[in-house]
């Protein structure tokens, strides 16, 4: 896959802009740019002439702190390295790194396509399939949660801080997280979710709204990297007296299910709306994901069932990282002081949403 | 500094026009206009002698000219012009009498001896302005050109101007962004003059009789840009010519007189001219039909998807002189571009992408000769540029298969009211006074609706007042001045700006002029195109400096020696400081609630050097320029109050090209061949280098924390692309057929195949990372023909 990156001065990524919001002219450049890549007038270029750009500079810690409210106990805090361009470390190795590849499927070839494709025609004229070791191109070797465990670092120290006074370690966990790939604007993703390692809270974290929090990072290296934030008060729902509500639930019929509002804490900046399809007692399938530009979500078009959703609204360093596309090392983004990264805190409301 | 510039001024005017008006009762006044004889155009730089005498005047763009303080007696007026035979008259001028001579000038074959290269050699004597050139039809149309011939490709061949890349039209002028430039065409403005993105100009050359460019120091008479004027002149029509249709004779009150049809790769178009009672007409318009060969070629071959884009425009001008001393005249102009795109399918987003804009104008004009020695000229114009963009994206849910779609459409309109009035009083041989205003109604209209909300409306409706006042003094025979105040009005900043202005002209020896200009600019309108973003320059996205931001103001000091090397034409070597004060850029820090913090303002500075060499006669004409320039932007971009380097926030702007060397010849082998050659050869344009990268969040509304890989930069514009380097080659070969006079043209486009780079489009996702180079213009080579009846 090749993507379009276009790099023609650092602003090329910036914070959403309420003018453009990331929309209009990058958008119109990034088909004209997809335009000029397909009629072919592209030449590639040897990576060593641009060592003058590159060759100085060095791996850099990468620190990425989500404080979730009202269970702090939900957060992570990632902790990564950052890479040179011609930097190859153990990529694409062809290994199966994290020990998820199974020989009864995933044996397919090096073709990656196996008995139960469609379009198997025969064996792997190389021997691969079959041969009862992971090789390149089959399931499970070389995926991003392979890849994204060679950049972690597992060896620093957290602490952190209300108010000067010590609150809370962290350690290190192999699946702090999980996430689906293709997940993003509008967009859930599918597959087997990619899982990543970070630090997570030791023990009970209770985190207030309007508190001020400091998150000290203390890596092998020496560095020492700090960030600070204050959580905003979760978003409020506003129920109408017309409202059908049962505990945490919300009842509303199809198809004209109508909105709902909610008031955010004045010191927070925008919104995300998370849908996920509930199915008891514990599962749930996500739906739709998407930042909400203003305090309501409309339910316009949802089938009938019952749905779980989540309001989160931002804390400026984590609205910063969301909305943000500015580069990762520019000042204003990098909340984290002597380093990258961000220490930010985000607020979720949950209720349940029956549609009949 | 204003006040003693003030002071100064009114004084200095009032006095030196009174001390020199006073002789007029004892002399005469010879007044008229120099037409084509053939087409009826008016001819500019034409010389008007008084033979015997040293009396004499020069043309003006409309033709006019006007020799005052002639002493009575019998004379032999006569006016000369390279490419046309001389036309004499024989008259008495009686103490305080005013005559009137209208010259027909008939066209002739040009010839290279001394004493026709007057055109050339009299704007080298009359011309007080600084920085200022004039580009004929006939050397627009030899720079060689992508498919069609373009006024601003000629244009950007000079050497105070870089364009932004090959598939830019956009003027970028001693370092300027392109809004800071002021487009006219017959005295309106012109809000985005492109089409297609900015690869062609909204004009069509065949309607153009000339452009004068103006780099900078132009006079107060021009306002509301900081870096320079292009004043685009229509042609009046063809009077001159037998009617096509209509009496032979030329009695009929409307005819045609002229007919044109031309085809290129690019586009087909028509123009027809002719008589107008006591005028003339013109109407023009071309369409580009390459999606209608697209049609075609996908019904052949349905995995052909077609090309969705077609642009057209039309301008139709007319002039009636309705009294000997009165003119008035109308100017329409409509383009329009529209591209629609669907894409999408197969496990992508079907996104549906139709966007159309473009510029509409109209204008009335009246000009009244009050007096030999008066002109007048009232402007009533109207131009309206617009664009609406609908983005749909149709997404199915990966899990339940139900679709849904998301709608942005977003809509900007600028129109723009402006009445313009400008008085000429010429009260005596050495003082030119020009004294005019305007009122400008300007209507601005952004809206974003996401999903049918709207998600952001910007309106606002400033007007701008301004006056000015300017005089031009022949002080002596080797020294002009020039110097004026230009008051403006802008309602959202409710304070009245001054811009004085001032220049010389000193002439040390016959051959060889030296001349100065300093002045201050002041700019209410920006476009919001972030010029270190786009690649390509689709639409400008105009709105008026909001009331929290002061207008954008700049300077310029220009000082230059010009050089007359006869027949080989002329040398000329400027060297220009342009400091700027609240320039504005979008504030990456803004918080999408506040209204007031979508801008910041930074200062720069320009600063360079131009050489140019011009011969404008013969059969080998064209210039060589080489420009030296630099351009420092200095904008606090991450807000902490401080400006600093380290921080990305001194930088060279991504325009700015240190060295830039233009070659524009076109030579003509006897009567039928015509060669153009056209070479570049510049620095490259910075960039923000790619140093490492980290695993991150996908981008916008991403969060998925390990969806992308991350680019991290080195400081901000710290490297540059290769060196720009182009050649391009024009053929056009005239012969008549059937009755029609016919030109083929040829044009190869970048003949060495030269490899030039747009931007660097990085693969990390390969480890180490891979990079390729996307380009510019490749090799192109285009014909048309072109059918004149």
């Amino acid at each position: 896959m090749t993507d379009i990156r276009i790099n023609r001065g650092v602003s090329v990524n910036r914070r959403a802009h309420p003018l453009f919001a990331g929309r209009t002219p990058l958008a119109v450049s990034a088909v004209a740019a997809a335009m000029l890549l397909i009629s072919g007038c592209t030449r590639e270029l040897d990576l060593f002439d641009f060592e003058e750009d590159f060759l100085e500079y060095e791996p850099q810690i990468k620190v990425e702190a989500e404080f979730k409210l009202p269970e702090g106990t939900a957060s992570v805090v990632r902790v990564d390295r950052t890479m040179t361009l011609s930097d190859s470390l153990e990529f694409l190795n062809g290994l199966d790194d994290d020990g998820d590849w199974d020989p009864e499927k995933d044996d397919v070839g090096t073709d990656g396509i196996g008995p139960e494709d469609e379009e198997y025609e025969e064996p792997d004229e190389d021997g691969t399939e079959g041969n009862g070791v992971p090789d390149p191109g089959e399931p499970h070797v070389d995926e991003l949660d392979e890849l994204i465990r060679q950049v972690h670092v597992m060896d620093a120290d957290l602490t952190l801080y209300n108010g000067g006074a010590p609150l809370c370690s962290f350690t290190w966990s192999d699946s702090a997280g999980r996430y689906r790939e293709g997940t993003g604007f509008f967009r859930v993703g599918e597959g087997d979710p990619v899982v990543y390692g970070g630090y997570i809270p030791d023990g009970q974290l209770s985190l207030s709204p309007g508190e001020n929090y400091s998150l000290v990072v203390a890596a092998a290296s020496g560095d020492t990297l700090e960030g600070w934030f204050t959580p905003p008060a979760p978003p409020e729902l506003i129920f109408t007296p017309a409202d059908s509500v049962s505990g945490d639930t919300l009842f509303r019929p199809f198809p004209l299910a109508g909105t709902i509002e909610w008031v955010k804490d004045p010191s927070s900046l925008g919104a995300i709306i998370v849908l996920e399809s509930f199915v008891p007692p514990d599962s749930t399938a996500p739906l739709f994901n998407a930042p909400a530009f203003f305090d309501l979500m409309s339910f316009y078009g949802i089938l009938p069932g019952l749905y779980r959703v989540t309001v989160s609204s931002f804390e400026e360093n984590f609205f910063d990282y969301y909305y943000t596309t500015l580069p990762v090392n520019h000042p204003e983004r990098s909340s984290i002081s002597g380093g990258l990264g961000f220490a930010g805190a985000l607020a979720e409301t949950i209720f349940f949403l029956r549609i009949y | 500094m204003k006040q003693i510039f003030l002071s100064a001024l009114l004084p200095m005017l009032i006095l030196t026009v009174v001390s020199t008006a006073r002789a007029d009762s004892r002399t005469g006044k010879i007044s008229g206009f120099v037409r084509d004889g053939k087409t009826g155009e008016p001819v500019k730089y034409a010389d008007v002698l008084v033979e015997g005498t040293v009396m004499g005047a020069l043309s003006g763009a409309n033709g006019y000219y006007l020799i005052l303080g002639v002493a009575p007696g019998v004379y032999t007026l006569r006016s000369s012009r390279v490419g046309y035979t001389d036309h004499v008259f024989e008259l008495t001028v009686r103490a305080g009498g005013v005559l009137r001579r209208d010259f027909s000038l008939e066209p002739a074959e040009i010839t290279l001896d001394g004493t026709v290269v007057t055109a050339e050699r009299t704007r080298f004597d009359e011309q007080v302005e600084v920085s200022s050139i004039i580009i004929d039809t006939e050397e627009i149309e030899s720079v060689p050109s992508f498919i069609e011939t373009d006024v601003f490709r000629s244009v950007q061949s000079l050497p105070s101007v870089s364009p932004a890349n090959d598939f830019s039209a956009a003027l970028i002028v001693r370092g300027g962004s392109p809004d800071e430039n002021l487009i006219l065409l017959d005295g309106i403005e012109v809000y985005n003059p492109y089409h297609l993105g900015g690869v062609f100009s909204a004009f069509d050359t065949d309607c153009i009789a000339d452009a004068e460019f103006l780099a900078g120091g132009f006079p107060v008479e021009y306002g509301g840009r900081l870096s320079s004027v292009l004043k685009l002149r229509s042609r009046e029509g063809n009077t001159g010519t037998p009617p096509l249709i209509g009496k032979k004779d030329g009695s009929s009150p409307v005819s045609l007189n002229a007919a044109t049809l031309r085809v290129s790769l690019l586009s087909a178009k028509t123009q027809a001219e002719g008589v107008f009672p006591g005028g003339a007409w013109m109407f023009s318009a071309r369409r580009t039909f390459f999606d209608k060969l697209a049609e075609a070629a996908a019904r052949a071959d349905t995995s052909f998807g077609g090309i969705p884009y077609y642009f057209w425009d039309a301008q139709f001008s007319v002039h009636s002189d309705v009294t000997q001393h009165d003119r008035v005249s109308a100017t329409i102009y409509k383009g329009r571009d529209d591209l629609e795109l669907e894409f999408g399918g197969d496990g992508f987003d079907d996104i549906d992408f139709n966007w159309d804009w473009g510029n509409s104008v109209m204008s009335a004009r009246w000009r009244r000769i009050a007096g030999p020695d008066f002109i007048s000229e009232t402007i009533l114009a109207r131009s309206e540029y617009d664009f609406d963009l609908d983005f749909a994206v149709t997404v199915t849910d990966t899990l339940t298969g139900i679709a849904g779609s998301s709608e942005v459409v977003i809509e900007n309109r600028v129109a723009d009211i402006t009445l313009t009035h400008r008085s000429d009083w010429y009260p005596s041989d050495a003082h030119a006074i020009g004294l005019g205003g305007s009122l400008k109604f300007l209507d601005f209209d952004f809206t974003e609706e996401v999903d049918g909300l709207t998600f952001l409306r910007r309106t606002s409706d400033p007007f701008i007042a301004s006056l000015f006042l300017q005089d031009t003094w022949d002080a002596s025979a080797r020294l002009s001045l020039q110097y004026g105040l230009r008051l403006s009005r802008y309602s959202d900043s409710g304070r009245i700006h001054l811009d004085p202005r001032c220049g010389f002209k000193w002439k040390p020896a016959e051959d060889t002029a030296v001349k100065g200009s300093a002045g201050l600019y002041s700019q209410f309108l920006f476009t919001a195109n972030d010029d270190e973003q786009e690649i390509l320059r689709i639409v400008d996205f105009w709105l008026p400096v909001p009331p929290y931001l002061q207008p954008q103001r700049a300077a310029h000091f220009i000082l230059g020696v010009e050089q007359w090397l006869g027949k080989l034409g002329s040398v000329s070597l400027e060297g220009y400081y342009k400091p700027y004060s609240n320039i504005l850029e979008l504030n990456p820090l803004n918080v999408p609630e506040d209204e007031n913090d979508d801008f910041i303002d930074g200062t720069a500075e320009s600063y360079g050097v131009e050489l140019l060499l011009r011969r404008t006669a013969g059969r080998l004409t064209g210039w060589f320029g080489y420009a030296w320039s630099e351009t420092i932007r200095r904008v606090d971009l991450n807000g902490d109050g401080r400006i600093r380097e380290s921080e990305g926030e001194v930088y060279n702007p991504v325009h700015d090209q240190r060295h830039r060397i233009n070659m524009v010849l076109g030579y003509d082998l006897g009567e039928r061949h015509h060669f153009g050659l056209a070479w570049s050869f510049s620095s490259g344009q910075p960039y923000t280098p790619v140093t490492g990268k980290a695993f991150g969040p996908g981008g916008f509304g991403n969060d998925a924390p390990y969806d992308g890989i991350q680019e991290i930069y080195g400081a901000r514009n710290s490297a540059r692309m290769p060196w720009y380097r182009r050649a391009d080659l024009s053929y056009a070969l005239d012969f008549k057929t059937g009755g029609a006079d016919c030109v083929f043209h040829a044009q190869v486009i970048n003949f060495t195949n030269a490899f030039n780079i747009l931007f660097y489009n990085w693969d990390h996702d390969s480890s180490p990372s891979r990079v390729e180079a996307v380009g510019m213009f490749p090799i192109m080579p285009s014909v048309g023909l072109e059918v004149r009846f």
